[in-house]
């Protein structure tokens, strides 16, 4: 074992793409869990006497309608971001990690109603159908996470199923099963360690696809409920005003797209690192 | 004078890749010849640098290779001094084709076999119109019929049955031994001067490779072209060619008519080789490994680098570079100690 | 291969059944009662249950459901809570907006990603290359509205040069394309960063393939292998990607055409899901779901029928 981590410590430090991504990540990280110490201002705080201003000493990045102060507001956004994001993956792993690995172990019945599941899901557009439960149940950031957490999870559940199912074809196995190991040892010992890997790289690959939609739904009024800050909110107000306030719509977009960046970053360099052959290619370089 | 008369001259062709910031050589200091008409057998293990050398004629190798010395003359021209334009228009599918080994992927698999044969005739066709240009429709569609004629004609040549229909079809919709015929029949459609054969029967079943083998002796005989016959199997040389030059880690340790290569063997790589075949010895004999490997291409000595494997080695050989002897006017040999001739 | 298209074009009515069924459950776990939704705060006990009966909503699921579907196939979707008005007129006013608006881009997207993918795929490790590639990774990382938002301000308000809203004059099909430019580019954006890495990647790939350099050692010239032979083994699997992320761009269309006012299905989608119009709402997510699974399924086949190996079924 000692060789392979060797091999990846080579590869992260060659790889730049994993490198910044890693690094912007920590900083996202950080000012959402530092926020209340970096925002200079409430971002509750409403003074009407400062609304729409633009960019002041006071205010650096400007105010909304309310006159509460955008920089602030950016920088506990990224706390929705980042909470939403994560905890909304978290579900959809658990959920899509336990469904798909179930369906190609325990196979039958149980299988395709898992299936069932999972192609329900993916024959609407996503976005459409996040739209309507948001709309249905009422916006909440509960019922965003859940939302989320339900829809991502059947496109990880399609991979989980699909990498459990080669690798209970291989004969390591069969021989796992014969020796009489539990159901559940096979699962963590011999199944989990294959499957994480590529299971993994699916689920970073969501993170940036949940920061979008939380941003759009908040963007179109079917987000987290305001007040809380959200960079999708501050884009909206930025619409409605937008013949007089154009920095409420450009500082959440940077921020929107730097997140996103960010986890793009990561989540690709980290594939490339779990991926055998980019490895050797990162390390020769 | 003697010189001119032959069609492919390589002197002391080297050729370098480049992996990592290792350089490994691939070719070192070969020298064939070619005279027209004439099929020359290229013979040794694989990674002994012989596609590398055919390749490298048609200057179509991977980004990563340079040729770092020597010449290759094509009817007295250095194709090396070629621009690559002229090297496109001329030399690649006019005066110079190639047929390589048959994979899944040989022929491209999205379009007929039919497009792939008259796009050629477009580039090196007989009305010498250059393909950017532009006809009328009624001149077009005559070009279009007189392509697909020409086209069918050939399928039928190489034997293939309702060359009519085939024409329409996809590659994979052939054989193996067919999508072959198919690529023989694009290589003598231009009627090259010289055919570069790159493992053309190597994976096809041993009855079709017997066929498709008469098939090409017959076509090369009747367009009387020149031939660079490219195999490890020493088998197929003794039935096709004419001469037969021996590929090892590079270079090229022998050179000599068929008969006399397998009669008499001056090199101890050659015969070792005539040896690995079931017909090389007698009847009972147990076939004859070589023992050892092929050395690396990034070794860099002064010995010969078939020192190691070598039954016959002597002291010399691993301090001087084995000379390149002359016996005779066809045969040569690259060795300190060649074998006696019987 | 005909096979395969049979099998998959059946699936497509297990696959709309539980659609809606799904689409009816959802709307009637919604909190509150629907009736109550549909009549406002201040209709009459009298009023709430001929509503109820009119709309069968006293009845079990499954007899609604079964309403539902005999409605489809006489082409009744329901009539709108706002005003009255049935829901399929509405929705076949604006589906064509959505339908160029959708195809449009895509078209764009594809032409684009093609060519810069080539582009940067032949030209591996040059300046070409890594400022595609570049401005790809860049692209994929923003989203629809977001470029949508910036274009706007930058385009329609900082420098009006593109307008701002609506879809242009009818019958003028200049004005109709003046309008399309910034929507465009704002639904195509991300996925044209996407498909440019994708074409790239095929694009290497394929010129390492065989047939490539047989081509090249018959002196077939570069721009011809480029344009030709290669595309079109590079470009079979994006036509299908392409077919997938039909619903994407769907998606996007919904937050376009809120931003830059173009009357479309998805802005009537966003119309009634703020103000709770459940049968508008149903309806359009019924067609546009509809037109997602059929650009799925159109993907799929497709890729087998380009694809001539498939189609010959091997």
């Amino acid at each position: 074992m000692n060789h392979r981590s060797s091999e990846y410590l080579q590869a992260f430090r060659k790889s730049r793409k994993l490198f910044i991504g890693t690094l912007l990540v920590f900083i996202l990280v950080t000012v959402a869990i530092c926020a209340p110490l970096l925002a200079p201002y409430n971002p509750y705080k409403i003074d009407v006497r400062n609304r729409l201003s633009g960019l002041s000493g006071s205010h650096p990045l400007g105010t909304d309608h309310l006159g509460r102060d955008t920089l602030s507001q950016i920088i506990y956004g990224t706390r929705t971001s980042i909470l939403i994001s994560l905890i909304g993956t978290l579900i959809a792993f658990v959920i899509g990690l336990s469904l798909g690995t179930t369906a190609a172990y325990v196979g039958g019945v149980i299988e395709n109603l898992i299936l069932l599941y999972f192609d329900v899901i993916r024959s609407f557009p996503a976005i459409i159908l996040i739209l309507v439960i948001v709309s249905t149940f009422g916006p909440s950031i509960t019922t965003i996470i859940l939302v989320f957490g339900f829809i991502y999870s059947s496109l990880l559940g399609r991979t989980a199923r699909a990498v459990t199912l080669s690798v209970i074809k291989e004969p390591f196995m069969e021989s796992a099963i014969i020796l009489g190991s539990k159901t559940g040892a096979v699962l963590t010992r011999h199944i989990l360690p294959n499957i994480i890997g590529p299971v993994l790289i699916v689920t970073g690959m969501y993170i940036p696809f949940m920061i979008m939609a939380e941003a759009g739904l908040s963007f179109l009024g079917l987000g987290v409920p305001p007040p809380t800050a959200s960079w999708g909110s501050v884009l909206r107000y930025g619409f409605e005003n937008i013949m007089r306030a154009w920095w409420l719509i450009l500082w959440p977009s940077l921020a929107l797209a730097l997140a996103m960046l960010s986890f793009n970053l990561f989540a690709e360099g980290l594939r490339d690192i779990l991926n055998p052959e980019k490895r050797g290619e990162l390390i020769i370089s | 004078m003697k010189q001119d008369l032959k069609l492919l001259e390589i002197q002391d062709l080297s050729i370098v890749y480049r992996v990592g910031n290792r350089a490994g050589r691939v070719v070192e200091k070969a020298t064939i010849d070619l005279g027209p008409g004439e099929v020359l057998g290229l013979a040794g293990e694989s990674g002994c640098g012989k596609s590398t050398l055919a390749w490298s004629i048609l200057r179509l190798l991977p980004g990563n290779a340079r040729i770092v010395g020597g010449t290759i003359r094509l009817e007295g021209r250095n194709l090396l001094e070629l621009p690559e334009k002229e090297m496109n228009r001329e030399i690649r599918g006019k005066r110079v084709t190639m047929i390589i080994q048959n994979t899944k992927e040989s022929l491209n698999p999205v379009f007929t076999v039919g497009t792939q044969m008259s796009d050629l005739l477009r580039f090196h066709g007989k009305e010498d119109i250059p393909w950017t240009a532009s006809v009328s429709p009624f001149r077009r569609a005559r070009i279009n019929k007189e392509r697909h004629l020409e086209c069918v004609r050939m399928l039928s040549e190489m034997e293939i049955a309702a060359p009519d229909k085939r024409f329409y079809e996809y590659p994979h919709q052939f054989s193996g031994g067919m999508k072959q015929r198919v690529m023989m029949a694009m290589n003598f459609m231009v009627s090259p001067a010289l055919l570069i054969a790159d493992e053309p029967t190597t994976g096809l079943d041993v009855s079709v490779e017997a066929y498709v083998l008469g098939l090409f002796k017959n076509k090369v005989r009747q367009y009387r072209t020149s031939v660079l016959y490219i195999t490890h199997n020493l088998r197929i040389l003794s039935e096709i060619a004419d001469r037969v030059a021996i590929m090892y880690a590079g270079m090229i340790v022998e050179q000599a008519p068929v008969e006399e290569l397998f009669r008499a063997p001056l090199h101890p790589y050659t015969r070792a080789l005539i040896r690995c075949l079931p017909e090389g010895g007698s009847l009972g004999e147990r076939l004859q490994e070589i023992p050892g490997q092929v050395p690396s291409i990034f070794e860099r000595t002064e010995e010969c680098k078939f020192l190691p494997r070598c039954p016959s080695r002597t002291p010399i050989c691993s301090e001087v570079p084995p000379p390149d002897r002359k016996t005779s006017s066809s045969h040569s040999v690259l060795c300190h100690n060649p074998l006696e001739g019987s | 291969m005909v096979k395969y298209a049979i099998t998959r074009i059946l699936w497509l009515i297990p696959t709309l059944l539980c659609m809606i069924i799904f689409l009816f459950t959802l709307t009637h776990f919604a909190p509150g009662d629907p009736v109550d939704v549909m009549c406002g705060p201040r209709a009459s006990e009298e009023t709430k249950t001929m509503v109820r009966e009119l709309f069968h909503l006293d009845k079990p699921i499954h007899v609604q459901v079964f309403y539902f579907i005999k409605n489809l196939f006489q082409g009744n979707l329901g009539v709108s809570i706002a005003d009255r008005e049935p829901v399929i007129d509405k929705v076949m006013r604006v589906f064509p907006n959505t339908v160029v608006l959708t195809f449009f881009s895509m078209f764009w997207t594809f032409v684009l990603a093609l060519i810069l993918g080539s582009l940067s795929g032949i030209h591996q490790n040059t300046w070409i290359d890594y400022l595609i590639t570049g401005f790809s990774f860049s692209m994929i990382s923003v989203p629809s509205f977001v470029i949508g938002l910036i274009l706007l301000l930058v385009f329609s308000i900082k420098i009006p040069i593109l307008p701002m809203s609506g879809s242009g004059t009818e019958g003028s099909i200049w004005s109709q394309i003046y309008h399309l430019i910034l929507p465009t580019i704002a639904i195509s954006f991300a996925w044209l960063g996407f498909m440019c890495r994708t074409v790239k990647a095929m694009m290497i790939e394929v010129l390492s393939k065989d047939y490539v350099k047989m081509e090249r050692s018959f002196g077939v010239p570069s721009l011809y292998i480029w344009g030709k032979y290669a595309l079109r083994n590079a470009a079979m699997p994006v036509v299908t990607q392409l077919g997938f992320a039909t619903g994407e761009f769907l998606g996007g269309a919904v937050f376009i055409e809120m931003i830059f006012r173009r009357p479309g299905m998805g802005r009537l989608l966003a119309d009634s899901v703020s103000s709770l119009d459940y049968p508008v709402l149903q309806g359009t997510v019924f067609l546009t779901t509809i037109m997602f699974v059929l650009a799925n399924l159109m993907a799929d086949l497709s890729h087998g029928f380009i694809d001539p190996r498939i189609r010959h079924g091997h």
